[in-house]
């Protein structure tokens, strides 16, 4: 009875999540094409590392954007196996922007650039994760 | 009964974070010492800015300290008031480490300094938010 009453909606708060994990996928799809003459500094960056050239941004590009349409498609149908991907996620971003800012070129971007960025990148790696965690019997 | 199975013993993992919190509440506590002793290297660092100057230490410290000191002894006691306070946490550990590096043209430390750093700050602040979600049926 008890299990009956527990909610397997999503909210709006998974529903903005896996909207934006599409997107980041459609971007990461679009790596090679944003990298190239006219923006020369583009490039996906995994484990603080910035890639460039059309061919790892290719295959890195493809391989994270299947993964962020994996991780969308399972917040948006609340599957339990979306917890673990959740979870990882939370430690890789976190350790990815760290990584990358310890070696970014001399004033590279601004403050208020690197705040809002931080609070949607933290707000969808480490809130997803605790708010999946949170309501995990939700997950089915 | 089912509230006596709900009271599940706090497990090694929320052990370990709680005597690791309370390592960290006594280095905030002597962050004046430390700042005296090496002005290069010890000072407070908030929101990614470091405090120079005894004073400042010797007031932000004991006051980071207490919060932590609040942290472990929730942690250790598994109150139901610890888990906004690691979700804070889950989020601010982050963004101070990143707006750190952002801020400071600093000379990029090891990759392996980094790496266990990251280890530790994340499973610390991350990794106790999420599992405390996860167990919040434990805390009381």
């Amino acid at each position: 009875m008890a299990e009956a009453e527990v909610s397997t909606s999503r909210g709006w708060f998974l529903t903005v999540m896996a909207v934006l994990f599409v997107l980041l996928a459609i971007s990461d799809f679009a790596k090679p094409i944003q990298f190239g003459p006219p923006n020369p500094e583009a490039g996906i960056v995994e484990f603080g590392h910035k890639f460039h050239g059309i061919m790892p941004n290719l295959i890195l590009g493809v391989m994270f954007g299947i993964l962020f349409l994996v991780y969308a498609y399972g917040l948006w149908n609340m599957r339990a196996w979306v917890l673990p991907i959740a979870i990882a996620y939370a430690f890789y971003v976190p350790y990815n922007v760290a990584l990358f800012n310890t070696n970014h070129e001399e004033a590279a971007y601004s403050l208020v650039f690197t705040v809002v960025w931080l609070a949607i990148a933290l707000t969808g790696s480490v809130g997803t994760a605790i708010y999946l965690a949170y309501n995990r019997q939700r997950l089915r | 009964m089912a509230n006596q199975d709900s009271r599940a013993p706090r497990g090694w993992f929320l052990t370990l974070m709680t005597v690791l919190f309370v390592l960290l509440a006594i280095s905030d506590f002597t962050k004046a010492i430390q700042f005296a002793h090496d002005p290069a290297v010890g000072g407070l660092v908030i929101l990614g800015h470091k405090f120079h100057g005894v004073a400042h230490n010797l007031v932000l410290g004991p006051l980071f300290g207490l919060i932590l000191f609040a942290y472990a002894f929730g942690i250790w006691n598994m109150r139901t008031w610890v888990l906004p306070l690691s979700i804070a946490y889950a989020f601010y550990v982050p963004a101070n480490m990143v707006l750190f590096w952002s801020l400071h043209q600093l000379s990029p430390p090891t990759v392996r300094f980094i790496v266990i750093y990251l280890i530790f700050s994340l499973t610390g602040s991350v990794g106790t938010a999420i599992y405390l979600a996860y167990h919040r049926a434990r805390l009381t």
